[in-house]
């Protein structure tokens, strides 16, 4: 494609993707742990009740595994920028760089100073002071979610509120760091992601209480945490679904292709359904006609993808056919006119270096204005759109297959509704458990304990099919609109991505299997042996 | 205050659990191959031998080269 290796970019991708995915196994689970962790400490001071210590010590325990395994596994996605990804990094380094930098220096140093009070404090400093370093060491961990969050909300839905592509140096540079962070996009992701990650540590808490009690080992402990961690998953569960459904909200006014994609929406419609169960063909959205043909098989809700997207049970979705070959009465203009104009803009920006290089002043100012022509203005909002905001489209210029546009249906269809199933089977298992836990009568619910049991490692199914979602539901974008993923690579050798894919793919299997062996060890030793 | 915050880490790392200690040996052996093995070797930073106006040149044509194409097709 364009003379760029297609396998270099596949291998890229793999290798990012595993990555992330990797780091992503700790990072949930830090991000709930740490929260309550605090909350057994805080039940321990507030009571004095040495039972609490114990529960607080044994959790931390945990913690600390997953916290010191996952430690650095983040740092490997900085040398893959760098090296694969080096036309991403140069061209949107100035935004995405900024929050990651913040992350770099104000997170890391907060949880690195507080971590260590919590871990060698408990006999070195006070009570209180043990409990404020817990409680500053989880609001550490979890800003620097936010910060991240944040670098790829940018990724999500860049807005000309907090940038622009700069023609003078071909980047795209911040005009306002303040917009950057607020970006609703950022926020809903960051409450989605850690509500997310809270259900999960406190399934995860929950289980391995179930199992104690199913053994009938420390079964005061587990009666203990299980209470805890019941009513903390319940909440955070329940706002998960709350905030997904605002999360879902935001991605069908921001990125059509990935609900589109999501839903096996082909052919826009008022009053859109949500499939609740199906089995997506792979099509090209301009051999289909109807979305039924799209299906083997669906349930389907009626209105839901309307209510839900648009907020209105009859207002229109848009499909991924309207998308390609573009919808006139609602506005939606066709990929090669879009195209058209981010090839105008890439001509421009060519014209402006070459006329620099020349010394051409007045070519230089003509390539500029024309690079930043308004195109499309809402007289309601006042929101301009410029060719230069195009720019990205312009890869598509000399692209036959035009479904390129967007992401692999089955593939984002299956990891959303797999993502979102789950979230609901969390809903259930941990209202039943409260249900139990507040009647005194959990320790003998053992169908229920082995459902909680079973259910420890579906959280992580569910947040990785989460990130599979957005990450690949935005493709071809790296920046969604703006930079296509075939065009952020790196032109290395081929050898060099496959090298170092093995690599990590060998490290990253060691690691999880030392912090698997370390886990089930301590698990299995109980609370008296954690320390 | 210096002296207090070293023998806190001191004190720290002398009364390690045997978890603790694993989690530590796991943790440098993992930093080695990080910050050593595989930013030495395996992702060297070479931009920085290469001035910023060549390097904006390489990435204004990877950029444009849809355009460029065309263009010397249509010549």
């Amino acid at each position: 494609m364009h003379g760029l290796d297609l396998n270099m970019l596949e291998w890229a991708r793999a290798q990012f993707a595993m990555t992330a995915l990797f780091h992503f196994f700790f990072v949930p689970f830090t991000l709930g742990m740490s929260f309550l962790v605090a909350f057994f400490e805080t039940i321990y001071v507030k009571t004095g009740k040495k039972e609490w210590k114990e529960i607080t010590q044994f959790w931390q325990t945990l913690f600390g595994i997953n916290f010191a395994l996952g430690l650095a596994t983040g740092i490997i996605h900085e040398f893959e920028f760098g090296t694969n990804w080096s036309t991403y990094s140069w061209v949107v380094g100035d935004l995405f760089g900024a929050p990651l930098a913040v992350e770099g220096i104000v997170a890391f140093f907060m949880e690195a100073t507080f971590a260590a009070i919590s871990f060698f404090g408990w006999k070195r400093v006070s009570k209180s002071v043990h409990l404020a370093s817990t409680w500053l060491l989880a609001i550490g961990s979890n800003l620097s979610a936010l910060w991240i969050l944040i670098a790829n909300g940018f990724m999500q839905h860049p807005s000309n509120e907090f940038g622009f592509f700069n023609i003078e140096t071909s980047r795209l540079e911040m005009t306002d760091f303040w917009a950057l962070i607020t970006q609703p996009v950022a926020q809903i992701k960051f409450l989605h992601t850690i509500t997310a990650s809270y259900t999960l540590s406190s399934l995860f808490v929950l289980g391995i209480s179930s199992l104690y009690l199913l053994r009938k080992k420390h079964v005061d402990f587990a009666k203990k945490s299980a209470a805890v961690a019941a009513a903390f998953g319940l909440i955070a569960s329940i706002f998960t679904a709350v905030i997904g459904d605002e999360h879902a909200y935001e991605v069908t006014n921001t990125q059509p292709t990935k609900i589109a994609a999501a839903e096996g929406l082909y052919v826009g419609e008022k009053g859109a359904s949500i499939v609740a169960f199906g089995i997506p063909k792979n099509l090209p959205a301009r051999d289909v006609t109807s979305n039924d043909e799209a299906f083997v098989f669906k349930i389907e809700l009626p209105k839901m993808l309307s209510l839900l997207g648009k907020r209105d049970p009859n207002a229109y979705v848009p499909g991924l056919k309207d998308l390609i070959e573009g919808n006139p009465e609602y506005g939606i203009w066709p990929l090669k006119k879009l195209a058209q104009i981010g090839a105008e803009a890439r001509e421009d920006l060519r014209k402006y270096h070459e006329a620099k290089k020349a010394g051409d002043v007045e070519a230089m100012k003509a390539a500029k204005e024309d690079f930043y022509k308004v195109v499309w203005s809402d007289p309601k909002t006042g929101l301009k759109i410029t060719k230069a905001d195009l720019i990205g489209y312009g890869f598509f210029k000399n692209v036959d297959n035009l479904d390129l546009i967007h992401p692999p249906v089955p593939t984002v269809f299956y990891a959303f509704h797999i993502m979102v199933g789950l979230g609901f089977w969390f809903i259930i298992i941990f209202v039943a458990a409260w249900l139990k836990i507040i009647k005194n009568a959990y320790e003998n619910a053992t169908l229920l304990q082995k459902l909680a049991v079973i259910s420890v490692p579906l959280p992580w199914i569910a947040t990785s099919f989460g990130w599979m979602t957005a990450e690949i539901g935005r493709q071809p974008w790296t920046v969604f609109g703006v930079l296509p993923t075939p065009e952020s690579v790196t032109p290395i050798a081929l050898q060099n991505v496959q090298a170092t894919f093995f690599m990590f793919l060998t490290a990253f299997v060691i690691l999880g299997i030392a912090e698997l062996k370390i886990l089930f060890t301590v698990v299995k030793s109980g609370p008296k042996g954690a320390h | 205050m210096f002296k207090n915050i070293l023998f806190f880490y001191i004190d720290g790392f002398k009364n390690l659990s045997d978890t603790g200690r694993k989690l530590w040996v796991i943790i440098i052996i993992k930093l080695v191959v990080i910050f050593v093995v595989l930013k030495v070797f395996f992702f060297p930073t070479i931009t920085s031998k290469v001035s910023k106006e060549k390097l904006q040149d390489l990435y204004v044509e990877q950029l444009t080269k849809v355009t460029t194409n065309q263009h010397k097709k249509e010549e």
